[in-house]
């Protein structure tokens, strides 16, 4: 397999405070990566830098060989970051909120109606009248229904009930075998129904 | 990048048309300061007083306007979109213009009612100018 990603020496401070310091680990293409650690010790900040959405590191990220910040927009087309907690306009509706985002990617819609979550009975729903579950599943949904070529979820089993983790476990699968990459970070100990590729752990570093 | 522009105007003004209520906001807000500065000082000072008002009100709304943008986390709720995300500040500028002329046509009706004759005239340049400068 190729790689995907090759990260060499990645530090991080805020400020004076050392996130992480000498990170190093390649991402094949087609694989299941999951960062590991316990809280505070940079996994949703190593996750933003991977999708190019923090730039205040030192350190080289290589994607498919080139330098990560050369056309960030672009690259940003490949890639879909989910943080931990799902984000929406609160006063709009999920379909409104899917139809104001759908205007900046080209989403196929009936993959939101027919993907993994039913999205059906709430679509009329403000978004600040939902559950900090449902959210998480319009979230994933949406990012389904982008069909990026890489999936960097922040903590994707936050808010899931049992049904829906392991209904998103087989989904993550699903994704492997359709050519996808997934980076995810999880700080649960329940094991997963899917196979993990390969892992980065923070608390070691 | 007009296109998105007229996309993220159209959001905007949906969700002002929602709960948030800015419009409302404005309204209340412009004509409780209108009434308060007309109480406290006397008639020559009318166009300060106008002035104080629309700051104030234009203060806070340009906080709500751009708390819109921030979901739970106190993030970008769009940061991940895959373009120069400086064109929402155009986006929330060109909306704050339209706000802000709506505005000081209800503050000039509203000072001439309170004051009973016209200090202020209705003047489109004025208004125009008015939503500019804040």
């Amino acid at each position: 397999m190729s790689s995907l990603y090759s990260c060499k020496k990645l530090i991080k401070y805020f400020y004076k405070t050392k996130v992480f310091e000498n990170i190093s680990f390649d991402i094949e293409k087609n694989s299941i990566f999951q960062i590991k650690g316990q809280n505070g010790t940079g996994k949703t900040t190593l996750l933003k830098i991977i999708a190019g959405l923090d730039t205040d590191f030192e350190g080289n990220i290589l994607y498919k060989n080139s330098k990560l910040f050369n056309d960030t927009a672009s690259y940003l087309k490949e890639v879909f970051f989910l943080s931990a907690i799902p984000s929406f306009y609160e006063d709009l509706t999920v379909d409104e909120n899917f139809n104001f985002l759908n205007n900046f990617y080209d989403i196929n819609m009936n993959k939101t109606k027919n993907n993994l979550f039913d999205c059906e009975s709430i679509k009329d729903k403000k978004i600040k009248n939902l559950s900090d579950g449902q959210r998480k599943k319009i979230q994933l949904s949406f990012a389904i229904a982008i069909n990026p070529n890489v999936f960097i979820f922040d903590e994707p089993f936050n808010f899931l009930d049992v049904e829906s983790r392991n209904e998103l476990s087989n989904y993550f699968t699903n994704l492997k075998n359709n050519n996808k990459t997934i980076l995810f970070s999880d700080n649960s100990q329940v094991s997963h129904e899917f196979t993990i590729s390969d892992m980065v752990n923070l608390d070691n570093v | 990048m007009f296109k998105i522009l007229k996309i993220i105007f159209f959001k905007d003004v949906l969700i002002e048309m929602r709960d948030k209520g800015n419009f409302y906001y404005i309204i209340i807000l412009s004509a409780v300061f209108s009434l308060v500065f007309t109480s406290y000082l006397d008639e020559k000072y009318i166009l300060f007083s106008f002035y104080i008002t629309l700051l104030i009100t234009s203060m806070l709304v340009n906080q709500r306007i751009s708390r819109q943008e921030l979901g739970k986390n106190d993030e970008l709720i769009v940061f991940s979109l895959p373009f120069d995300l400086s064109i929402f500040c155009i986006a929330k500028i060109i909306f704050n213009f339209f706000i802000f002329i709506i505005q000081a046509i209800l503050l000039i009706f509203l000072y001439n009612l309170f004051s009973n004759s016209y200090y202020i005239e209705f003047n489109y340049n004025f208004i125009f100018l008015q939503s500019y400068i804040f």
